[in-house]
């Protein structure tokens, strides 16, 4: 379904991906896990072109698109095929809830406004936000905002929804309304590809479980493979620290 | 204080017709204004090479120098300039029917224009970036991305800016009395040339353009408010 | 049009030899501004009584009203306001008059400045200043006055600006400052190389507006210098 080939990208002198391949079958969730700077959201970013790779081949559904040359109409051919949710929700600030989720419906896939906002209702109600319709995006918590985020992507029927860190900028208390949402998407068997930190929601979701550092995937497979007995030195040391807080101080 | 309040009331409505050509003044000048200083800010965004440097050169050395200058210059110059193009496709300059509203025009214009610049290259940077990649992520292209959803954020994130320098403009446009434009205020001061009652004059003038400047800076506070609806927060306790 | 550019260069050392005046215009208001706008805007963000009232009506004047006009009412009313008293104050000089219709003009955009500033200003770092015992002239020495000087910098730099090039239309009730001086020298070339003169002047102007641009520069690092982050 969706399959990367030797992925590399630099800002300046730095090197942020390292030539990384993965290939991820169709209904499967895979979760990225790594360090802050290990480049997992720049992987994430050159797979919809919004943050396009140096060298490398994106294939989604099929289709191949060279990021050495690429072409701003097979970029928003592939995008197509996609649907994004960002760490920041990123809803358009000036359009109502319901808006939101029907401007790309209307506006890139021509469908008739009455048929779009019928769909994005029934999603709204999905995720329990009905009642919210007709809100503006700053009158949302930020985790109503998130799954309006998803209800977005949803509603254009995407091959693969990416998940950029999606419950990282929530309240600790959001947290869990988002996840939630994330697991019944799961269960719809729509392929997912989630960038996060909640280990707990890899251990549970994720048909594979990819572990990368400095620009490279140092392990992947099942999260009981990853997670509960990781081979790489690296993953053993991440995990720790991610699971306890090693420093402690005296004061 | 002795002022003659009988002719004071009576000049109200002298000056009051005036108001149209103070308010045509201001709205012309913005409108070409904001020409200018969309164009110039595309120049200062898309990071054109020597235009952009040519619209900063320019701009700065515009808002260095006083308005009045500038009025002067137009004054001065721009018949000479119409002049030259006299005979060219058609156009006949006519030396006798000098036309002051537009020199006014064309000084409030680029002045304005200079400092609007700002305006539109700010605004449109404040709209976060965020927001044309989820254009994209929804599979819009960047032109549908940016006049769907960039633009219209841009233009209320400008709009209290704009408003403040149109209550500027509406107060400079009294500067093209010194350039034979007869705007409100010199018809407030020809009207009181016959009984010598300058002082009436300029009171009624100021009087309204009080009155004129609390409607419309209400009239835009309004605006502002209504445009900004999706901009006001979630108050979470 | 072209013709006349050696007025330029003759006409330029003429105009050089005004900017003191224009300098004065400029300076005097500015001082005086400073603090009566002070004055005013505490009154302003203080109690509802008559006086917030009065001054309210007085800001909301000399703000909604064009500089222009209130040059002329200040340059016939005043004259007329002290003969009612008995006192002729007809040889005034006319700069006088520039200067009290500025310092009322100038004093209240400054004040609505210093309001909005302090409107601005964190709360929180007022509380944390009585939380160390600062008495309450102590927490407006040390907290409210340095940030709302800060916060207001940027705009008073550009009130200080237009105050400068608003010099230039002293010329109209006849103060002989640089834009003063351009007039004589246009009126003794009549229709001569009027552009030359002005781009003299126009030249003078922005050579001063780069020295206050440089001089707001220095002082927004110095108030802001606590926000100089790690590089």
């Amino acid at each position: 379904m969706v399959e990367l080939k030797e992925i590399r990208k630099s800002f300046g002198d730095h090197q942020i991906l390292n030539g990384v391949s993965l290939t991820v079958e169709e209904g499967e969730v895979v979760v990225i896990l790594g360090p802050s700077g290990s480049g997992k959201t720049t992987l994430l970013r050159t797979i919809n072109f919004l943050g396009p790779a140096d060298s490398g081949t994106v294939t989604i559904d099929g289709m191949t698109v060279d990021s050495k040359k690429h072409h701003h109409r097979e970029v928003q051919e592939l995008r197509k095929k996609t649907g994004m949710v960002f760490q920041n929700y990123n809803l358009f600030k000036n359009k109502t809830v319901l808006h939101n989720i029907t401007e790309g419906l209307t506006s890139v896939r021509k469908v008739p406004k009455a048929e779009a906002e019928k769909t994005a209702m029934t999603l709204l109600e999905k995720v329990n936000l009905a009642d919210r319709a007709n809100a503006y995006p700053a009158e949302l918590s930020g985790g109503q905002q998130q799954r309006v985020g998803i209800c977005r992507a949803l509603a254009l029927n995407p091959k693969v929804i990416l998940f950029d860190e999606p419950t990282s900028a929530l309240d600790p208390e959001l947290v869990g309304e988002v996840l939630a949402t994330m697991r019944a998407v799961a269960a719809t068997g729509i392929t997912m590809i989630v960038v996060t930190h909640e280990i707990s929601f890899a251990k549970e979701v994720a048909d594979k479980v990819v572990y990368m550092e400095e620009g490279v995937i140092v392990e992947q497979g099942t999260p009981k493979q990853v997670i509960e007995n990781p081979q790489n030195e690296k993953t053993i040391r991440f995990l720790r620290t991610l699971l306890n807080n090693p420093i402690e101080y005296n004061i | 204080m002795n002022l003659n309040y009988a002719f004071m009331i009576s000049d109200i409505p002298v000056v009051l017709k005036a108001l149209p050509v103070t308010l045509e003044l201001t709205l012309v000048s913005l409108f070409f204004a904001l020409v200018i200083a969309v164009l110039f800010g595309i120049c200062i965004l898309k990071n054109i090479p020597v235009l952009k440097q040519l619209v900063v050169v320019f701009n700065t050395f515009i808002k260095g120098i006083p308005l009045i200058v500038q009025l002067l210059f137009c004054y001065y110059a721009l018949p000479y300039i119409l002049r030259m193009f006299n005979g060219i496709a058609g156009y006949e300059y006519d030396p006798r029917h000098p036309s002051y509203f537009g020199f006014a025009v064309v000084a409030f214009a680029f002045n304005y224009g200079a400092y609007l610049t700002d305006v539109v290259v700010s605004s449109y940077r404040a709209v976060d970036k965020g927001q044309l990649e989820a254009a994209h992520s929804v599979g819009m292209s960047t032109f549908q991305g940016l006049f769907r959803i960039v633009i219209p954020q841009a233009v209320v994130i400008s709009l209290p800016n704009l408003s403040n320098y149109f209550m500027w403009l509406l107060k400079a446009t009294s500067l093209a009395s010194v350039v034979n434009v007869f705007e409100l205020l010199s018809t407030a001061r020809a009207s009181t040339a016959v009984n010598y009652a300058i002082l009436e004059g300029y009171l009624v003038a100021a009087g309204i353009y009080w009155v004129v400047c609390i409607i419309a800076e209400r009239g835009l506070k309004y605006l502002n408010k209504k445009m900004n609806r999706y901009q006001k927060q979630l108050f979470v306790a | 049009m072209w013709r006349g550019h050696e007025l330029f260069i003759s006409s330029l050392p003429l105009l050089v030899e005004y900017i003191p005046a224009t300098l004065f215009y400029f300076l005097v208001p500015t001082v005086i501004s400073l603090i009566f706008g002070a004055l005013l805007c505490s009154v302003r963000v203080g109690k509802k009584n008559l006086l917030y009232y009065l001054v309210s009506l007085f800001v909301s004047f000399f703000r909604g009203t064009p500089g222009l006009v209130q040059i002329y009412l200040v340059f016939f009313g005043l004259p007329k306001i002290f003969a009612g008293f008995g006192i002729d104050i007809n040889r005034w000089d006319a700069g006088i008059f520039y200067v009290i219709a500025t310092c009322c003009n100038f004093s209240s955009f400054v004040s609505e400045a210093m309001r909005g500033a302090y409107e601005a200003i964190d709360k929180d770092q007022i509380e944390a200043g009585y939380s160390i015992g600062y008495s309450r002239w102590q927490c407006f020495y040390h907290v409210i006055a340095p940030l709302t000087m800060q916060i207001a910098l940027p705009n008073l730099k550009n009130l200080e600006i237009d105050l400068l090039k608003g010099t230039a239309v002293a010329y109209v009730i006849g103060v002989v400052d640089v834009m003063g001086k351009a007039d004589k020298i246009i009126s003794l070339h009549r229709g001569y190389g009027q552009i030359w003169i002005l781009l003299a002047a126009a030249l003078i102007y922005f050579v001063i507006n780069v020295g206050i641009e440089l001089v707001f520069n220095g002082l927004t690092r110095y108030f802001s210098r606590h926000e100089r982050g790690i590089v």
